[in-house]
């Protein structure tokens, strides 16, 4: 009768050792991911620095699309601070639009025609695959972020987590999932509504 | 399609896959203890069955068999990649490769999407013919190989869809699944082999009894274990299409890419390549229940609806 006791007793601790464990390991992939989406935007910066670099030598991009870019990541080197997260998401959203809507893809391929030397750089040719890699990988880290999210509280949520969370706070935390703000939810559907 | 369906395909292929595991190791265990029933020659056969299960004769074959057929998967895996890459020309694609950068670009994209630690290796095969494939034991050397007749034809988010297809091969675990059961399979069949069975003979009743159903074995094994593995390998066939569109949240992008893989097979006719790599392979055409993959209809079917 002792052993049956001090088996149900083992199996408890191991089972929550197990449970405490998991629940540690699932909010450090939510941390984790999170940082590699400021990996991407890090890399996304460095590449479009460099690519205003290369042109501004050889044309007047004013006239493109490409001084959008500039003005954006002027505001965004600018902005490098803690207390502007929001702001700084915001303006990089809208740098993720201004590629997804085309304009800077045929503004850079309008640019490679007009001026033969660019074309020649190598580095000028990769430039729309570097664009359109990162912007994926972008993409893909923001949806790496909310997944984990998902599954940490998912996990929390569900037994007996739930119960090792209440008597551990510390492992209990609250994360946001990326997304855009609500007033923008709203622009982008007024957007379609309209038939201007 | 909406993601979360796609989970629920992956939960019930893998209680598919528990059952199957489960069947499996339920016969290599049983067949084991028919061969100590014989061994043991005394008494009855459920008398004898139920001694050797409680360990008061002790099943030294049964116990012999799973540490050996253990061993024997232990090999398997350092021998396994070696094989995948054999007869073909391929050529590794490294980050500072150029012609190829968009692939390990999208490989990269995707090991984002898939929260993996370590980048797969990239490999090309130099062939006409569209296929991917992925090999490697745990998370640290896997590779994933695709041929440059597939990279021809498909646009950027096609052959994403392939490599989310072949990247949760690898998550899954897939490979090591295909091995553990390979190796299980083979040796299953070589208890009940007739050079075995010549050597196992016995006087008692249960001994008697116990080959009769080795006998039987001999017949229904080969059979049984072909469509159960068939079974499974079609259902984490599925599993592979679902988890690719969990990782680019596109469906249609891999029904299309099948739709134009099985146009190619259907206008050309390919030499293969090697056999060892058919279950790998992202299409097999072919659709009973003793084909690896399941057919394009129902896997685009299971995908947009």
């Amino acid at each position: 009768m002792e052993y049956l006791l001090i088996g149900i007793f083992l199996i408890l601790i191991v089972g929550f050792v197990i449970s405490y464990n998991k629940l540690v390991a699932l909010k450090e992939q939510v941390v984790n991911s999170e940082k590699e989406i400021s990996i991407q935007l890090d890399r996304r910066g460095k590449i479009f620095d460099n690519l205003i670099n290369m042109v501004k030598k050889s044309m007047d991009y004013e006239k493109t699309t490409l001084k959008e870019v500039v003005e954006l990541r002027n505001k965004i080197i600018n902005l490098d601070s803690i207390q502007n997260k929001n702001e700084k998401k915001e303006l990089e959203n809208k740098l993720s639009e201004l590629i997804a809507s085309g304009s800077l893809n045929s503004s850079i391929n309008m640019t490679m025609e007009a001026y033969p030397d660019l074309k020649a750089n190598n580095n000028m040719l990769h430039f729309q695959e570097e664009i359109v890699t990162t912007e994926n990988k972008l993409s893909y880290a923001k949806q790496a972020y909310n997944a984990s999210i998902e599954e940490y509280n998912a996990t929390k949520g569900g037994m007996p987590y739930n119960f090792i969370v209440s008597k551990f706070p510390k492992l209990d935390e609250t994360f946001n999932y990326w997304k855009i703000s609500e007033e923008k939810i709203k622009e982008e559907e007024e957007k379609r509504v309209s038939f201007d | 399609m909406s993601y979360i369906s796609y989970k629920k395909v992956i939960q019930k292929n893998r209680e598919k896959t528990y059952i199957v595991l489960g069947i499996y190791l339920f016969i290599y265990t049983f067949l084991g203890l028919l061969v100590d029933i014989i061994l043991h020659d005394q008494g009855g056969f459920l008398s004898t069955f139920k001694e050797l299960i409680t360990f008061k004769v002790f099943p030294i074959f049964t116990l012999s068999l799973l540490l050996f057929g253990f061993l024997s998967i232990l090999i398997s895996i350092k021998l396994f990649s070696k094989i995948q890459l054999s007869g073909e020309e391929y050529v590794e694609i490294k980050e500072n490769n150029s012609e190829y950068k968009y692939l390990y670009n999208i490989l990269e994209e995707l090991k984002i999407s898939a929260r993996m630690k370590y980048m797969p290796k990239l490999y090309i095969i130099k062939a006409d013919y569209m296929n991917a494939f992925a090999s490697g034991w745990n998370e640290k050397n896997t590779l994933i190989a695709i041929t440059t007749g597939l990279l021809e034809k498909l646009n950027r988010q096609e052959i994403s869809a392939v490599i989310g297809h072949e990247l949760t091969h690898i998550r899954n675990e897939d490979i090591k699944l295909t091995l553990v059961i390979g190796v299980t399979t083979n040796l299953m069949l070589f208890v009940v082999d007739w050079i075995v069975l010549m050597f196992l003979n016995g006087e008692s009743e249960g001994a008697k009894k116990a080959k009769t159903i080795l006998f039987i074995m001999h017949f229904l094994l080969p059979l049984l274990t072909v469509v159960l593995q068939m079974w499974l390998s079609r259902s984490r066939e599925y599993m592979a299409d679902s988890g690719s569109v969990e990782l680019i949240r596109d469906p249609s992008a891999m029904a299309s890419a099948l739709r134009k893989i099985s146009g190619d097979y259907k206008e050309n006719k390919y030499n293969d390549q090697n056999i060892t790599r058919k279950a790998a392979y992202i299409f097999e055409s072919g659709d009973s229940i003793f084909s690896t993959h399941p057919s394009i209809k129902n896997r685009i079917k299971k995908l947009i609806g």
